[in-house]
């Protein structure tokens, strides 16, 4: 299980003006660190449960800043350009702060939750105009389940909208714990067939189905989000799949289906994460998502 | 062509005759008289002797294109003359050109002092530091459509009667001698139309042009579509500024659509010929719509639905839409269509910050706020009762920054003492520009006096003083603050050098002004690094609020020689913000030498990373309130963004909650930079793209290169 620092949770990102995790304006926090390794996930910095430095190459001038501040002198400028030794690197970022150009960035920094809520806090008007909030995402959230647990309570002590973005993929008596803060559930559904699931993402989809119902049983409310993938989960038998649950769960609020997003390319480069074994040829279009949602409705109302 | 009704004329009118240029010859007919008397006579025989536009089977005539002329002047071809609203036409290279080829002694002698008169009257006497702009109005058309041009007449005549002295008496004479020849011009137009009507029998909108014109303007309007006449026979006098259209006209759909006589479809036909009128004049005019009327109730009715709509199909005129708490939805949904679809228009107004600063600060009435509107870009007046300078006056910020760094930036020992200094001579260059200002507005009053302005807007008749001397009601003038953005992030690394917070020295800091960041490459991409305004950064959001309050608060330390009007703080920018510029050396934000300064109080061009919301807060920390001559905030946003169910009330969300935090008003360019990347390669294929540039709508190609590369860098803001 992940390991936290006094109390504090490792994030990277807080991303504010956010309107597409969950309703309205919201402010989404980024949980690093996550069990599931999708093989198209498109925030590949958030998997590793550890602070990771990034660079954009195109940034960075040469100027050598980082070689000089590196206690581990990770960082190497050979023929090949700027390498970054990533097994040696502890992550603490003076390199990032020394870097000119802003070509380097770090992705992970410990936080405590009341600085998190801060930054959250700072659109509050926003919120209360919109009827937003807070979106907590990553990564996984539930991977760092103390942490979790005093941000939602914290904000929601003070009346903040909450949301989790969840894979699903936890114990259930953390999802226990959280039931009370959360407002609405962002709840991830890749792929029916256990076996697809397993080689897509790394586990099994057994426990995420289970705490699904265990939560909608426990009158949370939730939007099921399927990724679909062109050439891994665009099948039939997975819209069937997504149908049954529709229809098994009548108190899910939503399903949405989100076509696969490129977006997330270049932060493999940057990082430097493997994506050997991702290769999709298709980009979905809207037409795409037109077809897959009519598909998907047909199969609901076929058997209902 | 007659020669003006003066039968004994000067010396001077007998050789300006003599050369045939007769608007000057009329000016000149009697040179005892005041100015104003002089201007009148020359307004009455433009009006007597133009050409009057062609009747072109349009319900709205005449068009705005048409600007009364005398046709035998010829100012291109000797460079002088007079025109019917007091403006002189003066080109002195060519009308020194043509006194030096004059044969005869005594008329070269002549026309060499009229010359230099004329240079008198058109010389501005404040410096290239400070002057700027022009001057927006919007008519009393309310009170032209309720009282009709015979109506001004009896008003004049009872006051004439009533008049104390000699010069009141000359000044009534003159605005009898104005009234009537502009009611004997609608009787031309009449009178050219029926001419007509003898060839085209089976024309219906010329039997109800003719119709309606026999009733308005001379007489009260009493159908929607004889005010509109109105308004557009007057505007073609006055300003082609419509100001708050959907307001004065209301109460006359109203009756129509109550008696049967107009349809919505009808009505919507009417204005937008009305306002494709303006559009093809060109220039900056300006609409505003919604608000609030003289009851303290919404004036949110149907045609300002109409009006909305149509402002998304032109670019002119600019658009705002006064924002009330409870404006309809509905409303917002037509606002926010526009807006998504990449029409600048409207400019969305936080209506109540405006009426609380006009009541509390600038004296205007209670009653009188009901006629808030604005002109050109954005400048504030109460239409038909104000005369407001649009930023006459700029106010360059980096170019006062530069100077106080050059005198202070290296003996000073902490930043507090610098911005100390610095505030130092914010305050004496201030004084010095208001000064100037003040000098300025005395010389307009008394050369440029300006009839048909003095006619239309109110209290001049009453007070029998002329619109430029500060007869009407309300007198502001608008101060352009120029750079503003620039200088806050300037301070911010002026601030960081002094606590050593970079890496670079003071004595390195001007080195690297004065050769403009050349040879310095490592500091100039750590200078641009730094976080600058448009993030919500405490600290810089502090340095915005204390900079820019005390700036606003020293220019309204002073008062305006024109009736003792007011100065209002502005950050407007319109196209100028290019040009200001270009004398202005390197700022330590990293904008090079000569390049444009920051416009509105948007963030400069690609400084900004935090979205929308951290935008809207850095602007609101800005104590807008304080500035009621408008603080513009351009924004550009990715219309996919908000494309979705959910689209409008986000937008909308951010908007009011901008408003609540004492934001005054919001522009939205939505296009997405592909497209106008694409306009960029092909402009024969996007004719129609309209961008809002500074304060307002134009459109795309018809930008300078600079602009378009501005416009393009303004970070979109995409939903995340």
């Amino acid at each position: 299980m992940f390991s936290q620092k006094e109390n504090k949770g490792l994030i990277f990102d807080i991303q504010r003006f956010c309107v597409h995790d969950g309703p309205d304006i919201r402010t989404t926090v980024f949980f690093k660190g996550c069990p599931l390794n999708c093989l198209w996930c498109h925030n590949p910095e958030g998997i590793s449960p550890r602070p990771e430095i990034g660079l954009k190459n195109n940034l960075c001038i040469g100027c050598g800043n980082c070689q000089r501040t590196c206690a581990n002198k990770v960082h190497n400028f050979t023929d090949a350009g700027h390498l970054i030794d990533r097994k040696n690197c502890i992550g603490c970022g003076a390199c990032v702060k020394s870097c000119i150009g802003k070509a380097l960035s770090i992705a992970g920094k410990y936080v405590s939750a009341d600085d998190a809520l801060k930054e959250v806090l700072r659109d509050i008007t926003f919120y209360k105009n919109s009827g937003g909030g807070m979106t907590v995402s990553g990564g996984e959230p539930l991977f760092q389940p103390a942490f979790l647990v005093e941000l939602l309570q914290k904000a929601k002590s003070i009346g903040l909208n909450c949301c989790v973005e969840t894979s699903g993929m936890a114990e259930q008596k953390i999802f226990t714990e959280i039931l009370q803060y959360v407002d609405l559930f962002l709840y991830d559904f890749k792929e029916t067939n256990d076996v697809l699931h397993k080689k897509y993402t790394g586990v099994s989809n057994k426990k995420i189905i289970e705490n699904l119902r265990y939560i909608i049983s426990n009158g949370a409310r939730v939007r099921l989000r399927c990724p679909i993938i062109p050439g891994f989960n665009d099948r039939d038998d997975h819209f069937q799949g997504i149908a049954e649950i529709r229809r098994e769960l009548n108190s899910l609020e939503e399903v949405e289906l989100l076509p696969y997003n490129p977006l997330g390319l270049n932060k493999y480069e940057r990082f430097e994460i493997n994506l050997n074994h991702l290769e999709i040829s298709k980009i979905p279009d809207g037409n795409n998502k037109k077809i897959w949602t009519e598909k998907l409705n047909n199969y609901i109302g076929g058997a209902s | 062509m007659k020669e003006g009704t003066v039968e004994k004329q000067s010396t001077e009118a007998k050789v300006l005759a003599k050369y045939g240029l007769h608007s000057l010859s009329c000016f000149y007919s009697n040179k005892n008289e005041p100015l104003l008397r002089r201007a009148t006579r020359v307004s009455k025989l433009i009006f007597e002797n133009t050409i009057l536009p062609v009747y072109q089977e349009k319900r709205v005539y005449p068009g705005a294109g048409w600007y009364p002329a005398l046709p035998t002047d010829d100012p291109k071809k000797i460079g002088m003359g007079v025109s019917y609203t007091g403006h002189y036409r003066f080109n002195p290279v060519t009308a020194w050109k043509f006194a030096n080829e004059l044969d005869d002694e005594f008329d070269k002698h002549i026309i060499t002092r009229i010359i230099n008169d004329l240079t008198v009257f058109t010389s501005v006497p404040c410096t290239m530091r400070y002057r700027h702009g022009g001057v927006h109005k919007v008519s009393n058309y309310q009170r032209v459509l309720a009282e009709g041009f015979e109506g001004y007449k009896k008003r004049i005549i009872r006051l004439k009667k009533k008049a104390k002295g000699l010069e009141q008496d000359v000044f009534y004479e003159a605005m009898l001698e104005c009234i009537d020849s502009i009611i004997a011009l609608c009787r031309r137009l009449l009178g050219y139309l029926k001419k007509i009507k003898l060839h085209k029998q089976d024309d219906p909108i010329l039997d109800n042009l003719i119709k309606a014109l026999e009733q308005s303007p001379v007489k009260p309007a009493r159908t929607f579509y004889q005010a509109l006449l109105a308004t557009q026979f007057t505007m073609c006098l006055t300003s082609f500024e419509p100001g708050r259209i959907d307001k004065y006209l209301y109460p006359y759909f109203k009756k129509d659509c109550e008696e049967g006589r107009i349809s919505i479809h009808e009505a919507d036909q009417l204005l937008e010929e009305f306002l494709s009128n303006i559009n093809n004049l060109g220039g900056v005019k300006h609409m505003t719509l919604g608000g609030t009327d003289e009851n303290g109730r919404p004036v949110y009715n149907e045609l300002t639905s109409l009006l909305i709509k149509l402002s998304g199909k032109i670019k002119q005129p600019n658009t705002s839409l006064l924002v009330r708490k409870d404006m309809p939805d509905k409303l917002w949904d037509i606002a926010m269509e526009n807006l998504k679809n990449g029409r600048g228009n409207p400019a969305i107004i936080n209506e109540e910050l405006y009426l609380k600063g006009l009541k509390e600060t600038v004296g205007v009435t209670n009653e009188d706020t009901a006629d808030l509107a604005f002109g050109g870009c954005t400048e504030t007046l109460i239409q038909g009762k104000t005369m407001t300078d649009s930023t006459w006056t700029a106010y360059n910020l980096p170019d006062i920054l530069n100077q106080s760094i050059n005198n202070y930036f290296i003996h000073l020992k902490s930043f507090s003492e610098f911005y100390k200094s610095f505030k130092n001579d914010i305050r004496l260059t201030v004084k010095e520009m208001t000064s100037q200002i003040n000098l300025w507005q005395h010389h307009f009053a008394l050369y440029f006096p300006l009839p048909i302005n003095t006619l239309f807007t109110d209290d001049c008749l009453e007070r029998a003083i002329g619109f430029s001397a500060g007869g009407c009601r309300y007198n502001f003038d608008i101060v352009d603050i120029f750079g503003a953005i620039n200088v806050i992030n300037s301070l911010h690394t002026i601030k960081l050098i002094f606590d050593n917070k970079l890496n670079i020295s003071r004595p390195q800091l001007l080195k690297m002004l004065n050769d403009n960041f050349r040879n310095f490459d490592k500091e100039y991409i750590q200078i641009k690094q730094i976080n600058k305004y448009g993030n919500d950064n405490d600290e810089i959001n502090n340095l915005a609020k204390d900079l820019l309050g005390f700036v606003f608060d020293e220019i309204k330390k002073y008062r305006c020689w024109r009736g003792n009007g007011y100065f209002l703080p502005a950050v407007i920018g319109w196209t100028s913000y290019i040009r200001q510029g270009k004398h202005v050396e390197a700022t330590p934000d990293g904008r090079l030498k000569a390049e444009p300064l920051s416009d509105s109080i948007g963030a400069v061009s690609e400084t900004e990373s935090k979205g929308l919301t951290a935008l809207l807060l850095s602007a609101a920390s800005i104590p807008q309130a304080s500035a009621l001559g408008t603080c513009i905030l351009n924004i550009r946003i990715d219309g996919g963004a908000f494309a979705g169910p959910d689209g409008n009330s986000n937008l909308k969300a951010l908007f009011k909650t901008y408003f609540e935090l004492g934001g005054q008003q919001i522009q939205v360019n939505a296009v997405d930079t592909k497209m106008l990347e694409a306009a960029l390669k092909e402009p024969k294929k996007y004719t129609d793209l309209v961008v809002r540039v500074a304060g307002f709508t134009d459109y795309f190609i018809n930008q300078n290169d600079k602009i378009k590369a501005e416009i393009i860098l303004r970070t979109a803001h995409k939903a995340n």
